[in-house]
């Protein structure tokens, strides 16, 4: 096709000599001027046809030809205004629906993070039969840092709140306690100054910190003379050495990086005592940087055989065999990525359906088209290349399609956005950039390719002689064209099943999971976070008497009904858990079950809804120097005392106080979601607040007015005790509630769009198909009509026809989900994903939309008149 | 519409075609109305050559590089695009040429000898 450098014209004198040759020949064998011209054009035979084939070989036919099937394609479509908008707005949406995920993916999945080698960073846990991947214990994190010759750098941080003071109002931001190595691992210089270093930041000297650039900006305007300055956090005074480039968001979120006090971070609650050789708690993050000449496989097999070291030397202690090496990609995007290979899956099968309609369209025209292309290749034109034209045809409405699609693309990318991990993707928008435009450039063409080929052969594919001869009849026609548009319409009808089925078992899940109790109620309940000054209230009963003050001072607001302090608000991430011991009772080989632990104040199961199910809630009494008590839930209780009463048993609690202190059971608690409303509840045991007050609380305010009236209030009261407070994350319970399904949700919503929108794409195949098989057979239906049918009799064989289709399509679709569903099993909740109600319900949905979309050209078809109909042609 | 018949003659020759060409240009270059003629003649005008059907041929060899093309002049001073075999050609003849005999010798077989 390419590279020939002939032209056509030097072919023609090519030609124009070899006759001239036989013509002087024939002349010297003794014919007459005349003759031997005459002779010599009939030896050659035809001599346009030769120039043409010629042509045609050439590339100068192919760019010619395409110029003027793109000129054609334009005046076809703007010919048809309706037909090119349906097909465009078609295309849009499956392609604008693929574009838009993709992006997703691009986002989440295939662009790297910022940091130099970011393949090579990689988070690093350990794996447990127990308790899946868990982070490590200090003692084990330097261990791996020591015996660990897979990383160039090994470093722990842990994300923590900072309470930064200074001349401004108090505010809370989100930093991280690292060790040097962190920024090493991270592989990210200071924009301004220096990040910290092992030599300059080792623990026990100079206490310095990193700023983020949006807090250099937004606290300090931008000031390069902070360096070197001095900023209060926590009320300790650090030094400021440098600022991060505003890309840098790691961990998440966090927005300065202050060194540890010990090769390890501090443990939060007790910043006073040194981890190190601590095996039993698990309290921060490790990250690592690969060396180069290493790979993740390798790494892994490493931090096994370590594993497996640690847990001969230390046994019980050390759970974990495996260690649990992720890239840092894939540890921010977590359960996130099924989710939106899901949805790939999804909008894939909706562009396949927009295809199949598309076609469907396009054969319906091709059909009525057949004279026009019988006429054209009477006229010469050859089979390929009516192909090419139906096929330039077909590219034109794709790239329509494909633009309006990236419109659509680019209106979708906020709200989308939403479904990645918050925190990790907040500062990244979704790009249109060159590899999302390559997918959609793919995708249009792809989708040309289904929906144009088919109905070019088709229309292309059958004898010229006997289209003319038909037409003439003007019989019905095409019985092959519309066997293919059945087949499109089942196919489309098959895929929507699948979509709906999706979306149905994700719906059903959905509300299955707004039904489950959440073991306490949220209504008219405010809630809101504090983290307590360590400087300035250092040791356990300072931050007692706080919290007791600004219970008061809230109690005392108007409106407010119960006010109580939690260590760890429901529904929120985090948890914290204890090792419990059971008097009388012998621990299973390989430890007990380690609780869920919180601290509350008296008035917590009371300002929260939680149902006290047996024994009595805490009162102000259960402090330091009483009888130490604890209530615990009824899995918990269920789990040790299942025939026995739980009350009046004594149990010790990690750190209930005093280590190893004989605790009595005096409340029994209903069981709340402490994890997310599709967890079950764990065992969980709560401790009086005086006698472990932790740093850090959540307050939960059960108001009678509603809690945005009150909120303002109640600010007012906490900054009326300490007016260096920062109050964050205050928002009525319901709110938690919402946010907490809110991916879910989303991922619902958008299976349902799309299953709608399917839905809609085949109701309108199933039109078209009815309609076009009603068009043809106007004349039949007429004679039908004159012999004495009835139109109900009409009615039904039209509509029993899309009837037929719809049938074949649902139960070819329901075979098909039941093998795709399968990907869907993880998200699902409380229901099968074989759920016979959301199969039965999705059929029925299907088969009357069937019904309905065919009533309407039925009922054309049955209220035609008769004669009218016979006289058509 | 071509008849059946028709296409399967064409067929026929498109092989045989590019065959006969090289054979011709073996005997040095030629020109397309030269080559139509030579080809009639050697076969004794058995094979009635379509002149116009030799320039697909023609192209078609040319751009497989077995024969390569250039303007001169006739013997009788007339401007002509000479055809000539190139190396590759010469191969290709020699392949051809044995494989035409090997059929025609089995084809010969197949239909036994000759009734007289």
């Amino acid at each position: 096709m390419f590279g020939r450098k002939r032209r056509p014209d030097d072919f023609a004198a090519e030609i124009r000599a070899h006759v001239a040759l036989e013509a002087a020949r024939l002349r010297r064998e003794g014919l007459s001027e005349a003759a031997a011209e005459q002779a010599a054009h009939r030896a050659f035979g035809n001599r346009a046809a030769a120039e043409e084939r010629f042509y045609e070989s050439g590339r100068w036919l192919w760019w010619d030809a395409a110029a003027k099937d793109l000129a054609y394609a334009l005046r076809t479509l703007r010919r048809n205004p309706v037909f090119t908008a349906a097909a465009a707005l078609t295309l849009a949406l499956g392609i604008g629906a693929n574009t838009a995920i993709f992006s997703l993916i691009d986002t989440a999945l295939l662009r790297p993070l910022p940091y130099p080698h970011a393949e090579r960073i990689v988070a690093l846990y350990a794996r447990s039969a127990r308790s899946g991947n868990e982070a490590l214990s200090p003692a084990t994190f330097l261990d791996y840092r020591r015996q660990d010759s897979s990383f160039e750098h090994l470093a722990a941080y842990r994300e923590t709140a900072f309470n930064l003071t200074g001349p401004d109002r108090p505010e809370r931001i989100d930093g991280a306690t690292v060790t040097p190595a962190f920024f090493a691992v991270m592989g990210v210089p200071a924009q301004l100054g220096r990040t910290l270093t092992a030599a300059q930041d080792a623990p026990g000297g100079a206490r310095s910190v990193v700023l983020g650039y949006a807090l250099w900006q937004r606290r300090f305007g931008g000031d390069a003379e902070m360096l070197g300055r001095t900023v209060e956090i926590d009320g300790e005074p650090l030094i400021v050495v440098g600022v991060m480039p505003p890309y840098f968001r790691y961990p998440p979120a966090c927005e300065a990086w202050r060194p540890a006090r010990y090769v390890v971070p501090e443990q939060p609650l007790r910043p006073e005592v040194n981890q190190s050789d601590t095996r039993d708690a698990h309290y921060f993050s490790t990250i690592g940087r690969l060396k180069a000449a290493t790979t993740l496989a390798r790494a892994q097999a490493q931090g096994d055989t370590i594993a497996a070291r640690l847990k001969r030397l230390y046994g019980d202690d050390e759970e974990m065999a495996r260690a649990a090496l992720f890239t840092l990609q894939d540890d921010l995007i977590g359960e996130t990525r099924p989710a939106l290979l899901l949805l790939l899956g999804a909008v894939a099968l909706l562009l396949l359906i927009a295809c199949a309609n598309v076609a469907n369209i396009l054969l319906a025209r091709g059909a009525s088209r057949r004279k026009e292309i019988a006429i054209r290749g009477a006229l010469g034109a050859g089979r390929a290349r009516l192909v090419r034209q139906f096929l330039t045809e077909g590219l034109t409405l794709g790239a329509l399609g494909g633009v309006l699609g990236m419109v659509v693309a680019y209106l979708a990318r906020t709200p989308l956005h939403a479904l990645l991990p918050a925190n990790a993707y907040a500062g990244t928008a979704l790009q249109l950039n060159a590899r999302v435009l390559a997918f959609t450039a793919l995708a249009t063409v792809g989708s040309t390719v289904l929906f144009g080929l088919f109905p070019a052969l088709q229309a292309t594919g059958f004898d010229l002689n006997a289209v003319l001869k038909e037409a003439a009849r003007g019989s019905g026609a095409g019985v092959g064209a519309r066997r293919t548009r059945s087949v499109l319409v089942v196919a489309e009808v098959a895929l929507a099943g699948v979509l709906l089925i999706g979306a149905g078992l994700l719906l059903r899940s959905f509300s299955r999971l707004l039904a489950v109790p959440e073991g306490f109620a949220a209504d008219h309940v405010l809630s809101l976070q504090l983290s307590l000054s360590r400087a300035r209230y250092p040791d356990d009963a300072g931050r007692a008497r706080l919290v007791r003050q600004l219970l008061e001072r809230i109690d005392a607001v108007p409106g407010v009904a119960y006010t109580a302090a939690i260590s760890r608000l429901p529904l929120n991430p985090g948890n914290s858990t204890r090792g419990l011991d059971v008097k009388g009772r012998v621990a299973p080989p390989g430890g007990d079950l380690g609780p869920d632990y919180l601290v509350a104040s008296p008035d917590y199961f009371r300002a929260l809804g939680i149902r006290l199910v047996q024994g009595r809630a805490f009162t102000e009494r259960d402090g330091v120097d009483s009888l130490p008590v604890v209530i615990v839930n009824q899995a918990l209780a269920r789990h040790f005392w299942p025939r026995q009463d739980a009350i009046g048993q004594w149990v010790t609690v990690g750190a209930c106080g005093k280590e190893n202190e004989w605790c009595q059971v005096v409340g029994v608690v209903d069981d709340v979601r402490q994890h997310g409303l599709d967890q079950t509840p764990r065992p969980a045991v709560y401790v009086p607040y005086a006698r472990d007050p932790w740093p850090f609380m959540a307050f939960v305010v059960r108001t009678r007015t509603g809690p945005a009236a009150t909120a303002p209030a109640i600010e007012l009261a906490v900054h009326s005790v300490d007016k260096e407070q920062p109050v964050f994350n205050m928002r009525p319970m319901q709110d938690v509630v919402t946010q907490s399904l809110s991916p879910r949700r989303l991922r619902m919503m958008l299976l349902g769009t799309f299953a709608f929108l399917a839905l809609c794409l085949a109701a309108v195949g199933i039109y078209g198909v009815t309609a076009y098989a009603v068009a043809q057979r106007t004349q039949e239906i007429g004679i039908r009509m004159a012999l004495g049918a009835k139109r109900g009799d009409v009615l039904r064989v039209v509509v029993g026809e899309a009837l037929r289709l719809a049938v074949a399509g649902v139960a070819a679709g329901a075979v098909l989900s039941f093998a795709v569903t399968r990907f869907l099993a993880t998200m699902l909740y409380g229901i099968q994903r074989t759920d016979a109600a959301t199969y039965a319900g999705v059929g029925a949905l299907l088969v009357v939309t069937a019904v309905l979309s065919s009533l309407i050209p039925a009922w054309r078809a049955a209220r035609a008149d008769p004669l009218a109909s016979l006289r058509v042609q | 519409m071509p008849t059946q018949a028709e296409k399967e003659r064409l067929s026929l020759l498109q092989g045989t075609l590019d065959v006969l060409i090289l054979r011709t240009l073996l005997f040095g270059p030629q020109h397309g109305q030269g080559i139509a003629r030579s080809i009639q003649e050697s076969s004794r005008d058995e094979l009635l050559v379509e002149h116009g059907a030799l320039y697909p041929a023609l192209q078609r060899l040319e751009t497989k590089c077995w024969i390569a093309a250039e303007w001169g002049t006739s013997d009788h001073n007339r401007r002509a695009r000479f055809y000539r075999l190139t190396k590759a050609g010469r191969r290709e003849l020699i392949k051809e040429t044995s494989r035409w005999r090997r059929l025609a010798a089995a084809i010969g077989h197949v239909l036994g000898p000759e009734e007289v």
